[in-house]
């Protein structure tokens, strides 16, 4: 009985695509879309590297000091970050209207014109203020100190490091990251929809389908438990094919392939068990609980940075306790916990309550549906 | 007008959808309209956001935060722990954290404090870049006048009194900036797609039904006026449609309706509007059922609103992405608000030329539909 | 005598609304017994008590001798239900869904594929096992619905109205289909508004109305509880009240009733009824146009005992 249901609702699964399309087409083709879109972002965004800036040379003293000054910013592997180009005036302002520099700098004065307000200006002002306060300091020093004045020139612009950077971890920190991890936490959550319309027909008040399963020689709790184990293996497998897809597509998710393969099977169960509890709400047609379905699969979705990024900083800030429920938020910590920590601690944790939360949700539903006597059908 | 009147009582059965994606939409730009900056006319030091512990306490390492508190962010609250930390960088709530060790005061006066400091960021990027040159700039200076035989107090003051000088900037336009009109109005494709596919497409798709068809067609209510009254009031649905958003211009922004700006972005708005409505008619012909409606809404509009520059501003999308771009009629909606924004009136020719490629897009996929309609029509027959 | 099923006492609310109200029914193993009564009188919710699908208030139930509850799934073994509403899997194709409705009584893979094949040919829907339900024809669904409530052959079958919306052709098969299960051992339990379909179909009737039996017995016994035994219609033009008058006294002649125009002659019991009623108007010298002879209807048993039509 167990694998003749078992086979049966893999059959109905696959042939109704509906809710395959909305748990492996959909996020697939959402990823597809983010990626394409924002793929890029943390490099052009936040990332310092070939920041283009015009010199427009109006003292040559300054020019070469200010150009030197620019090159010498190197990045890890020795890149210049810094691209200063000499131009004239209405040359500089034309590539700074087209985006084609980020800042354009007088070495007359050192005055800076730019379109931007951001890090990347600043640090370029940030350079030219250094060398303007050593310039003033080199005058004062010279004109109330001036046998300490050899000892310092050359040495404000020495290379020495007084700090070590260090790396928190060896994973991306590209925070756009959360967007592919909250496309796979809606992708489980939306498994809901079959377990939804399986727990529904079991109830006999509610359809005819119910009706007839209800008086057959199987019992329900047989039913519902063949049909969870395939719901299971189906949405599971549909994961990994959208795992599969995302790495192809080159978002990073770590290494650590086997924990990711967990996430996603207990992301499945915690699905799988919210449309288990929906199906078996009271008085309520099928449209109204995959209603309820979409609704509470999105908004957890977009609590975990699905649609808008740091709403599930702000959260953790104001309301921690949650992200410790919410379980798109505990799979998106899942994905991110692999990616940069070193330890399964909070893993660990996350799939834990992941579990409790999917055994609870089904204990539950299985205590209303058992052994329903209906007062009307 | 009896297929008129029909359409809108159907109609009644869809507000729902059409309020769900309005209250989506509200919630929405709540959140995004909330985090928009400021407009600028003066430029102002980008400053990071750090955490700092001292377990040195020395008069150098006193000086050093004093100085960092003074031209960034501290943040209190975070713990030494790697994973506080880790967990602080990566939802930047800090953009770096600095460790300063003990014995580090006496190593800079001994000329000895090379790589001493800890600090924990993000390799690479503008924040640490920015926050590693102030830094280590601040204790260059400072180590070299104590090695020419300042002591920390008096290098202090030469530093500070040195701070008032700093590079002029002048702001010419911001970039990244638009006004949180155009943030509402760019949005609209995304939207009015949802909605409009999600009531029109429907209900068109009823009366598409071949039984309902054929009984409508062998009355004597004549084709041409069935299609009119179904064209008029489709056009009223996307009107209807419309509407909340000017109101939410006109309410939630306070913005002045009255201007050629407002009109224009009005204009736009219902320019695309057209594309929606005709996008939502080739959907009536190609659907099966409302479910197929709902994935190919989602697909299409979540599609163009990625590719066109409506959820990622364009600056930051790839050449080649633009390039796709191009044949989307959202991309043109987006260039018009965007040059609605940066000229009003001006360089009326930029906006009229990107509203006339969507009017061209709608004539397109309307041809398009009929084809298709035409095809499906004899199959069926 | 071994009943299939035994109901005594039995009480079952609806809120306010008394759905059945002390009812009794025995079905004798090997019978087909029928369901009969209006829309509203509580069959369906006999059946769904019976099936334990239905709480209920007072009373208990029986099926092949053993307490009915929902926990007895050897009893249920036993039994199939054809209902009202289509219950298939719009996903699944006919065979398909027949093997898996099956597949919940049968756990032999071999016999029951052997059932059904069988269930297919039964109902004549063999042809038709690729296809999914929504391309099938309603005859067609209503015969899918029939093969997976019978597939696993079962010894005791409830069919809940299972012609409704069914074309003539299609509702024939079905009856004929009922009559051969019947032969080959199953007890009939059949349920419908439609009396005709139960007089033909019917070893024991029981009719009622309103949660209560109200008559129980073979058609004939039915029909032996009320007065009218025969119902004689002439058409005849011009009636005068002496007529009617002289009609009534011919012997066995209870009422006579004069509708458009034609005269409606009720009898309560005799023999060549008609004859007698052509001698008189012979007699009198009457022209009339078509005589027919009626025989009482369930209908008619149902409208003299409660005073209401069986159909709505």
């Amino acid at each position: 009985m167990f694998f003749h249901n078992f086979k049966y609702c893999i059959k109905t699964m696959i042939n109704g695509k509906v809710t395959l399309f909305w748990t492996l087409i959909f996020p697939i083709a959402l990823a597809t879309f983010m990626y394409m879109a924002m793929g890029n972002l943390m490099e052009k965004d936040e990332m310092f590297k070939d920041v283009k800036v015009a010199l427009v040379e109006q003292e040559t003293d300054n020019s070469l000091m200010l150009t030197t000054l620019f090159s010498s910013i190197k990045g890890e592997n020795d890149e210049a970050l810094i691209e200063p180009e000499v131009m004239d005036e209405q040359e500089a302002q034309a590539a700074l209207n087209n985006d084609e520099v980020c800042a354009v700098i007088y070495s007359g004065d050192c005055h800076m014109d730019t379109r931007d307000e951001n890090y990347k200006t600043s640090t370029v002002k940030n350079i030219l203020d250094q060398y303007l306060q050593n310039s003033y300091m080199y005058k004062k020093i010279a004109e109330d100190d001036p046998d300490k004045l050899s000892e310092i020139l050359g040495s404000m612009w020495g290379d020495t490091v007084f700090y070590t950077e260090e790396a928190t971890t060896d994973g991306s920190q590209d925070r756009y990251n959360n967007y592919f991890f909250a496309i796979f936490a809606m992708s489980c959550l939306f498994a809901s929809f079959s377990s939804l319309y399986t727990t529904h027909n079991i109830q006999g008040n509610v359809s005819a389908l119910g009706m007839r399963r209800n008086i057959s020689a199987t019992g329900k709790l047989m039913i519902v438990c063949a049909e969870y184990a395939a719901m299971l293996m189906v949405h599971f497998v549909v994961e990994l094919i959208t795992l599969l897809y995302m790495k192809l597509l080159g978002v990073d998710i770590g290494h650590k392939y086997p924990a990711v393969v967990l996430t996603l099977f207990v992301g499945c169960m915690i699905g799988l068990a919210m449309g288990v509890i929906i199906g078996s709400i009271r008085n309520i047609g099928v449209g109204g609980k995959i209603g309820i379905a979409v609704g509470v699969s999105m908004v957890l979705s977009v609590m975990a940075d699905l649609c808008v990024s740091g709403l599930k900083n702000m959260i953790e800030m104001k309301c921690p306790v949650i992200n410790r429920i919410n379980p798109a938020a505990l799979i998106t910590d899942c994905f991110y916990t692999l990616n940069v920590y070193d330890n399964y601690n909070r893993f660990t944790k996350d799939i834990v309550t992941l579990v409790i939360e999917s055994v609870l949700l089904v204990a539950v539903s299985i205590l209303i549906v058992r052994r329903n006597k209906y007062a009307s059908v | 007008m009896q297929v008129f009147k029909s359409y809108f009582k159907i109609l009644r059965r869809y507000v729902g959808q059409v309020l769900m994606w309005l209250g989506i939409f509200i919630g929405m730009m709540m959140i995004i309209l909330n985090v928009s900056s400021e407009e600028k006319t003066e430029y102002t030091d980008k400053q990071c956001l750090f955490a700092c512990v001292d377990h040195d306490g020395s008069d150098i390492s006193k000086e050093l935060t004093a100085y960092l508190s003074e031209h960034h962010e501290r943040v209190a609250g975070i713990d030494e722990d790697k994973e506080s930390v880790q967990d602080a960088l990566y939802n930047r709530n800090i953009h770096c954290y600095l460790v300063i060790p003990e014995g580090f005061g006496e190593a800079v006066k001994a000329g000895n404090a090379d790589g001493m400091l800890k600090l924990m960021t993000i390799p690479g990027t503008d924040t640490a870049s920015l926050f590693e040159g102030d830094m280590n700039g601040f204790m260059q200076k400072l180590s070299t006048l104590m090695a020419a035989g300042y002591d920390e107090g008096e290098a202090a003051d030469i530093i500070g009194d040195s701070l008032k000088e700093h590079a002029e900037v002048k702001l010419k336009g911001n970039k990244s900036y638009f006004s949180k009109q155009e943030r509402l109005y760019s949005y609209i494709p995304w939207i009015l797609l949802m909605q409009l596919a999600n009531v029109i497409t429907p209900i068109l798709m009823i009366y598409n039904k071949k039984e309902l068809r054929n009984r409508i067609e062998c009355s004597s209510y004549k084709y041409v006026n069935i299609n009119k009254e179904l064209l008029l009031a489709v056009i009223i649905t996307g009107l209807g449609v419309c509407v909340p958003y000017v109101m939410m211009d006109g309410i939630m922004l306070r913005d002045n309706l009255l201007t050629v700006q407002s009109g224009l972005y009005m204009a736009n708005m219902l320019v695309y509007m057209l594309v929606a409505v005709n996008i939502a008619f080739l959907f009536s012909k190609v659907a099966a059922n409302d479910q197929v409606v709902s994935m190919l809404s989602n697909i299409v509009g979540l599609g163009m609103a990625f590719l066109s520059g409506v959820f990622v501003p364009m600056q930051y999308l790839g050449a080649g992405v633009i390039r796709v771009a191009h044949f989307l009629p959202a991309y043109w909606y987006v260039i018009a608000c965007e040059n609605i924004y940066k000229n009003g009136s001006g360089k009326f020719g930029v906006t009229l030329q990107a509203m006339g490629v969507q009017v061209l897009f709608a004539v397109a996929i309307f041809m398009i539909t009929l084809v298709v309609g035409k095809n499906k029509k004899s199959i069926q027959n | 005598m071994e009943y299939a099923i035994e109901v005594n006492n039995l009480v079952k609310r609806y809120k306010d609304m008394l759905a059945l109200d002390h009812f009794n029914m025995s079905v004798k193993e090997g019978e087909v017994f029928g369901l009969l009564g209006p829309n509203g009188s509580g069959k369906t919710t006999t059946i769904n008590c019976i099936l334990s699908l239905l709480s209920y208030d007072k009373g208990d139930i029986k099926v092949f001798g053993k307490k009915m509850t929902s926990g007895s799934y050897d009893l249920k073994r036993d039994i199939g239900v054809v209902m009202q509403n289509v219950a298939v899997f719009d996903e699944l194709n006919v065979y398909d869904n027949i093997d898996y409705f099956c597949g919940l009584y049968i756990k032999d893979k071999k016999l029951r594929a052997g059932y059904v094949e069988e269930a297919m040919e039964f109902v004549d829907i063999a042809d038709y096992r690729k296809f999914v339900p929504k391309k099938l024809s309603g005859g067609l669904l209503r015969r899918l619905n029939i093969a997976c409530g019978i597939a696993h052959k079962p010894k005791l079958i409830f069919f809940d109205e299972p012609t409704v919306a069914v074309d003539p052709q299609s509702r024939n098969n079905i009856l004929e289909g009922i009559k051969k299960l019947n032969r080959e051992g199953a007890t009939i339990v059949y349920t419908s508004h439609y009396m005709e379909e139960v007089e033909q179909l019917c070893d024991r009737i029981l009719i009622m109305d309103k949660g209560k039996s109200v008559a129980l017995g073979t058609k004939e016994e039915l029909k032996r509880m009320i007065k009218n035994t025969e119902t004689i219609t002439v058409e005849i033009a011009d009636v005068t009240e002496e007529l009617l008058a002289s009609i009534k006294a011919v012997p066995h002649v209870y009422d006579v009733v004069m509708r458009d125009e034609s005269v409606k002659v009720y009898f309560s019991g005799g023999s060549h009824n008609i004859i007698r009623l052509m001698e008189l108007l012979k007699d009198r010298n009457i022209t009339y146009g078509r005589v027919y002879t009626e025989l009482p209807t369930l209908n008619d048993v149902f409208l003299e005992i409660t005073g209401k039509e069986l159909r709505d």
